[in-house]
């Protein structure tokens, strides 16, 4: 009995590693067979993706550098409505967005705006139906560059209908950091510094070489006349970071 | 009494002889003062002419006078004279036999006269008055009139002295002390001198004249003295130089005006002057390529004339020659240092890219009809840049103006004229080409059919064209003599009508073409004419603009002749009974030009000086560079320069050198002038190319509009203030400029650019405003109420007619300027835009509103401003199905344009994309 009992036993534990191997197996050929799929999605796609990504990416760094960091500006900060301005600092206090933020800012540029040109992309030659919708976008801003992650879903509808998780990544030209980090210090020197008027030597201790600091008294004039509207511009990858400072 | 009868009797006894004999009198006073009667002939009658003088001089010796020597002869006339004079006298009659006593006054001086000229020297407290008597020939009459002037220790040191002939005149004088005192001036006006001639340092007057003006001739350099308002003003001349100016005086020398207030200024001419040896003193120095000045309470300006900036002009030809605009460069030095350095290496053709030329072009046209003015304007007025096409423009047509430039470009663009003759000879074969088609007869008896040379003449875009193409392809200098030979050919061959319903005829009269009956004879750059042109031309006849040209013309080329009669201007005749429009009439709503023409010089700034306009270089020394906004007079921009680098101010920007900080310091509205100049072509079209693609639409090209300093900066300096004007509402709606101006230019603007004949013209709200309704007084009211239009906005109505997409009668807005419909413009837009986000609220709730982009705003704000509230609502129930790309292409226009007045969805979208066009190139 107790024979018979160890041979069950091992029967079963047979069978046991017998099917535990087989769905190994099994899942690992499956499982080789997605990752070669996206592989090849990836290879197929990307490269007009990723080119989406950098166009898109280009116009959310301007638009977001233009517009002192946000793409939309919230109700809470005080802006000018006319020039779509924020102010940075008004009467000594700072409201300067963080980097965080303006990395946040990009992405939702990117996310709301990258849609048409997803949908533009075609496949020289191939007549395969396919919808490419983007899923998320971060943004890492880092000095001399920023780097862009597209997290995306490609349906194709065939035979079968296939969904794929894919990413694309691209980097951007830009000196948005530098550029912040110089508003941060112009905002700064206005905070500490009691200055009537604008003073054009200081601003030169402020400036690098790879910048321009615009000061315009009368951009804002008709809707401000205390304010003083700053244009920060780099002159490697064009950007303007424009903010608005109030005494 | 017995004394007096038996001093009668002795005279008697004296003069006898005299009278009847050969006698010889003299009368003298001895070294003790007394006077003598001296009768060389032993005669015993004393001639009547001494009588008089022999009182006189008693009269002198009774009241104190010294006379140190004197002697006169039988007629009276002094021979030898040394009078030391104390008290006032009158001696007229001692200078010359011929003056009266009471033409010369004098007070402690000394009287001396030898070889019958007379010295009169001043003492202290001194003064000797001229009232001079002579009788001129003027217009073939005998006048008299009397000679002034003044030499008094106010004016000189003792010891000056004027020297007399016996007629009262000054041959020669030494006036000590330098200074010239005009404080005889009668009633303000300037008492002049004229001839005066500084010698060794001496101001020797050769003669007295009245004149209008002081003019002083020094050397070759000419000056003008006057006192500030109204008052005298006073100038020192040391060594044929200008040597001081006083308090409160008025100076033009040298191509300077300068205005003194303050304390004197110190005038020196040197190449290598050291300011820093003078900052005790107020200084103005001339080396040969430079200037500097300091000190406080005096300014200058720069006029033109000037000999160390020759290339300086201070008038600009804005419209029309000689319409010109004074360009002021006035520097105020208070407490500060100015140095303007002459740049090296700039001529004339640099500085200058005005036009070198103009042709004459005709319009032999009169429109009796709405649609005729449309046309007109169309065909004749819209310019063609380099960035636009008439298609860009038109609603409609265009077809004659996009013929006439595609002709000139390709009949020019490929070839390089060289001369005149080649010039010609392209003509000649497009006109045979022509004919061949068309045959000669047969083309002469079509009036609406052109000659290829027609198209050049009558029309501002092809001759602009020619221009243009010209230039891009030849030198300034060489264009010129081309269009030279065009203007001559043109005119040799005559004048084409550019329209039917041609009343008015011009004849040629072998020089020139002269109008007979008032027709316009218009400028190949038509925006010179434009504004005298509408702003006395436009006229109002039912509800239509009825053009006329009661404008005579002969023009050839800018500086030449030009003969105006522009009805109802202020006109001026000059002594050849030419007019001349008066400047202030046509300029009187607007400032002097802020921009100096031409940058021929560098200027170095230190301390406060304030500094109107220029171009400057801003060098040295110590601290900090504070910039300070003056608000109180914003035109005026007030820099406090202590400088440690090296600056420069181009028009209103001011950078160090390397470029690292700028400020600017331009208007909202010069800025974006500036930058309608700057942007570059390639990302216009790209940019462009990209909205087209995304919305299917094609933005229309308003670049043209906003790209011209001078012509443009009262349009978009207007689009601003209107934008201001309506974010005043009270429901904190807010419109950006950009917002009022494709709205305006999409309305018509762009069509009926009748801003370009004159920036005060009236402006119909019904014909390119699109203020359909604004005539209704409750539509105001409402409109005033919300504070979206000012309640101080002039509005005129005009008589309801049926809307322009012939649907509904409406009350047109009328407005006394541009600008005034500007401020409406943007008024309704705000209220449309408030209108349309609370109906989006209701529909959508407030979620959805805040997720609203600025490209949907405008187009939902455009369609209710196109459409109207209650068709603007409809559409926007139905959101999805018409904010979204246009497909299939627009459709093609009409001959009156009427899809765009059908379709406000396709208007809205254009309207978006052309501001998004706009935006996106930075213009706004």
């Amino acid at each position: 009995m107790q024979k018979r009992g160890q041979i069950t036993l091992f029967v079963i534990i047979g069978i046991l590693i017998l099917v535990v191997v087989g769905l190994f197996l099994f899942f690992r050929e499956n499982s080789r067979n997605q990752s070669d799929m996206n592989s090849l999605m990836l290879e197929k796609f990307n490269p007009y993706v990723k080119s989406c990504l950098k166009e898109i990416g280009e116009k959310a760094l301007l638009y977001v550098t233009r517009h002192g960091g946000y793409y939309k500006i919230p109700n809470e900060v005080l802006k000018s409505a006319l020039l779509d301005i924020p102010y940075y600092s008004v009467s000594k206090n700072k409201y300067i967005p963080s980097v965080n933020r303006i990395e946040d800012e990009t992405s939702g540029y990117i996310n709301e705006n990258i849609k048409g040109c997803l949908s533009s992309i075609s496949l020289a030659g191939n007549s395969t139906d396919f919808e490419l919708l983007a899923e998320g976008v971060s943004v890492e801003i880092d000095y001399d560059k920023v780097k862009l992650a597209l997290g995306y879903n490609l349906f194709i509808n065939g035979s079968s209908y296939q969904k794929f998780n894919l990413e694309a990544e691209e980097f951007v030209d830009s000196d948005i950091k530098d550029l912040h980090k110089l508003s941060e210090d112009l905002v700064d020197y206005y905070s500490k510094n009691n200055i009537e008027g604008v003073c054009i030597t200081c601003l030169e201790d402020l400036s690098k070489s790879n910048f321009i600091i615009e000061v315009s008294p009368s951009l804002n004039l008709l809707e401000d006349p205390d304010s003083l509207t700053l244009s920060l511009i780099s002159k490697r990858t064009k950007e303007e970071f424009r903010f608005l400072i109030k005494k | 009494m017995i004394r007096k009868c038996l001093f009668g009797i002795v005279c008697i006894l004296i003069v006898l002889p005299i009278v009847t004999g050969d006698s010889q009198f003299f009368l003298r006073v001895d070294p003790s003062g007394n006077l003598i009667l001296e009768d060389q002939s032993g005669e015993q009658e004393v001639p009547t002419q001494l009588v008089g003088v022999y009182n006189q001089i008693k009269g002198f010796l009774k009241s104190g006078v010294k006379i140190g020597n004197l002697v006169v002869d039988e007629k009276g006339k002094v021979v030898d004279a040394s009078i030391d004079v104390k008290n006032s006298l009158t001696l007229g009659n001692l200078v010359g036999i011929k003056l009266k006593d009471s033409w010369i006054i004098v007070r402690n001086v000394r009287f001396e006269k030898q070889d019958g000229l007379t010295k009169i020297t001043l003492k202290k407290e001194g003064s000797i008055e001229l009232n001079i008597e002579k009788v001129v020939e003027k217009d073939g009459k005998e006048e008299k009139i009397i000679l002034k002037s003044l030499y008094d220790s106010k004016n000189f040191d003792p010891n000056s002295w004027i020297k007399l002939n016996g007629e009262g005149e000054v041959l020669e004088s030494e006036l000590l002390g330098k200074k010239i005192d005009l404080s005889v001036i009668p009633e303000g006006k300037l008492f002049g001198i004229k001839d005066l001639e500084i010698i060794d340092g001496k101001l020797v007057i050769k003669g007295n004249q009245i004149t209008g003006h002081f003019r002083a001739f020094l050397g070759e350099d000419s000056i003008k003295v006057g006192g500030l308002e109204k008052g005298s003003g006073s100038i020192t001349i040391l060594n044929g130089k200008l040597d001081k100016i006083s308090s409160n005086t008025k100076v033009d020398f040298n191509g300077f005006i300068f205005r003194v207030k303050g304390p004197e200024v110190n005038m020196y001419y040197d190449n290598n002057f050291d300011y820093s040896k003078h900052e005790d003193e107020n200084y103005f120095a001339q080396g040969s390529a430079k200037i500097w000045a300091g000190g406080s309470g005096f300014s200058f300006n720069l006029v033109e004339g000037n000999k160390i900036f020759p290339e300086f002009i201070d008038s600009i030809i804005i419209y029309a020659s000689p319409l010109t605009k004074k360009t002021l460069f006035e520097v105020s030095v208070n407490g500060g240092r100015i140095e303007i350095n002459k740049k090296e290496g700039i001529n004339q053709e640099q500085r200058d890219k005005k036009p070198i030329f103009w042709m004459l072009a005709k319009l032999k046209t009169y429109i009796d009809s709405g649609e005729g003015l449309d046309e007109a304007l169309k065909e004749t007025y819209n310019d063609l840049g380099k960035d636009k096409t008439m298609y860009d423009f038109s609603v409609a047509g265009g077809s004659e103006a996009l013929h006439q430039y595609n002709f000139w470009e390709e009949l020019l663009n490929s070839k390089v004229i060289q001369n005149r003759e080649e010039f010609e000879s392209i003509i000649d074969s497009e006109i045979k080409k022509l004919e061949t088609t068309y045959g000669k007869e047969e083309l002469e008896k079509v009036e609406e059919v052109y000659y290829p040379k027609i198209k050049v003449v009558y029309g501002g875009g092809g001759a602009s064209s020619i221009h243009s193409v010209l230039e891009e392809k030849l030198s300034a200098e060489e264009v010129g003599p081309i269009l030279d030979s065009c203007f001559f050919y043109f005119q040799l061959t005559g004048y084409y009508n550019v329209m039917k319903n041609s009343i008015i005829t011009e004849e040629w009269n072998g020089d020139s073409i002269r109008s007979k009956t008032g027709n316009l004879l218009v400028p190949a750059n038509l925006r010179d004419l434009r504004e005298d042109y509408v702003r006395n031309n436009i006229k109002y006849d039912d509800d239509y603009m009825l053009p006329f040209f009661p404008l005579n013309i002969e023009a050839e080329r800018v500086g030449e002749t030009l003969h105006y009669n522009i009805l109802g201007m202020d006109e001026e005749e000059d002594e050849e009974n030419n007019a001349r429009l008066d400047e202030e009439a046509i300029y009187n709503q607007e400032k002097v030009s802020k921009y100096l023409f031409g940058y021929p010089f560098d200027i170095s700034v230190e301390g406060d000086v304030e500094l109107t306009d220029g171009r400057v270089k801003v060098s040295s020394s110590e601290e900090d560079v504070l910039f300070s906004f003056n608000k109180e007079n914003p035109d005026l921009v007030s820099y406090d320069f202590v400088l440690n680098n090296q600056y420069v101010l181009d028009e209103f920007l001011l950078s160090n050198k390397e470029g690292g900080v700028i400020l600017d310091v331009s208007y909202p509205w010069e800025k974006t002038i500036q930058r309608g100049i700057d942007v570059d072509p390639i990302v216009i079209k790209n940019v462009k190319k990209n909205i087209q693609e995304q919305w299917g639409v094609r933005p229309r090209s308003y670049f043209g509009f906003l790209n011209e300093k001078y012509v443009e900066d009262d349009l978009a300096r207007w689009i601003y203030e209107a934008s201001d004007s309506a974010n005043n509402n009270k429901y904190g709606i807010k419109v950006a400029p950009s917002e009022v101006f494709v709205t305006y230019m999409a309305e018509g603007g762009a069509v009926v650019s009748t801003y370009y004949f004159g920036h005060n013209v009236p402006a119909g709200g019904y014909l390119y405003l699109g203020l359909d309704t604004l005539g209704d007084k409750n539509e105001q009211r409402r409109l005033m109420d919300g504070r979206f239009i000012p309640s101080t906005l002039r509005i005129e109505s005009i008589k309801s007619i049926m809307n322009q997409a012939d649907t509904e009668r409406v009350t047109p807005a009328e407005f006394e300027t541009l600008r005034d419909g500007l401020i409406a413009v943007a008024g309704v837009f705000a209220q449309r835009k408030y209108s349309f986000l609370s109906d989006f609220k209701d529909l959508y709730g407030e979620e959805e509103l805040n997720k609203l982009t600025d490209d949907e705003i405008f187009f939902w704000s455009s369609l209710y401003y196109n459409a109207g509230e209650s068709l603007g609502k409809k559409f926007l129930k139905q959101r999805t199905k018409v904010y979204f790309p246009w497909s299939g292409g627009e459709p093609k226009p009409d001959d009156s344009g009427g899809y765009e007045l059908k379709n406000p969805r396709l208007n809205s979208l254009i309207r978006m994309t052309t501001r998004k066009w706009l935006e996106d190139c930075g213009v706004f």
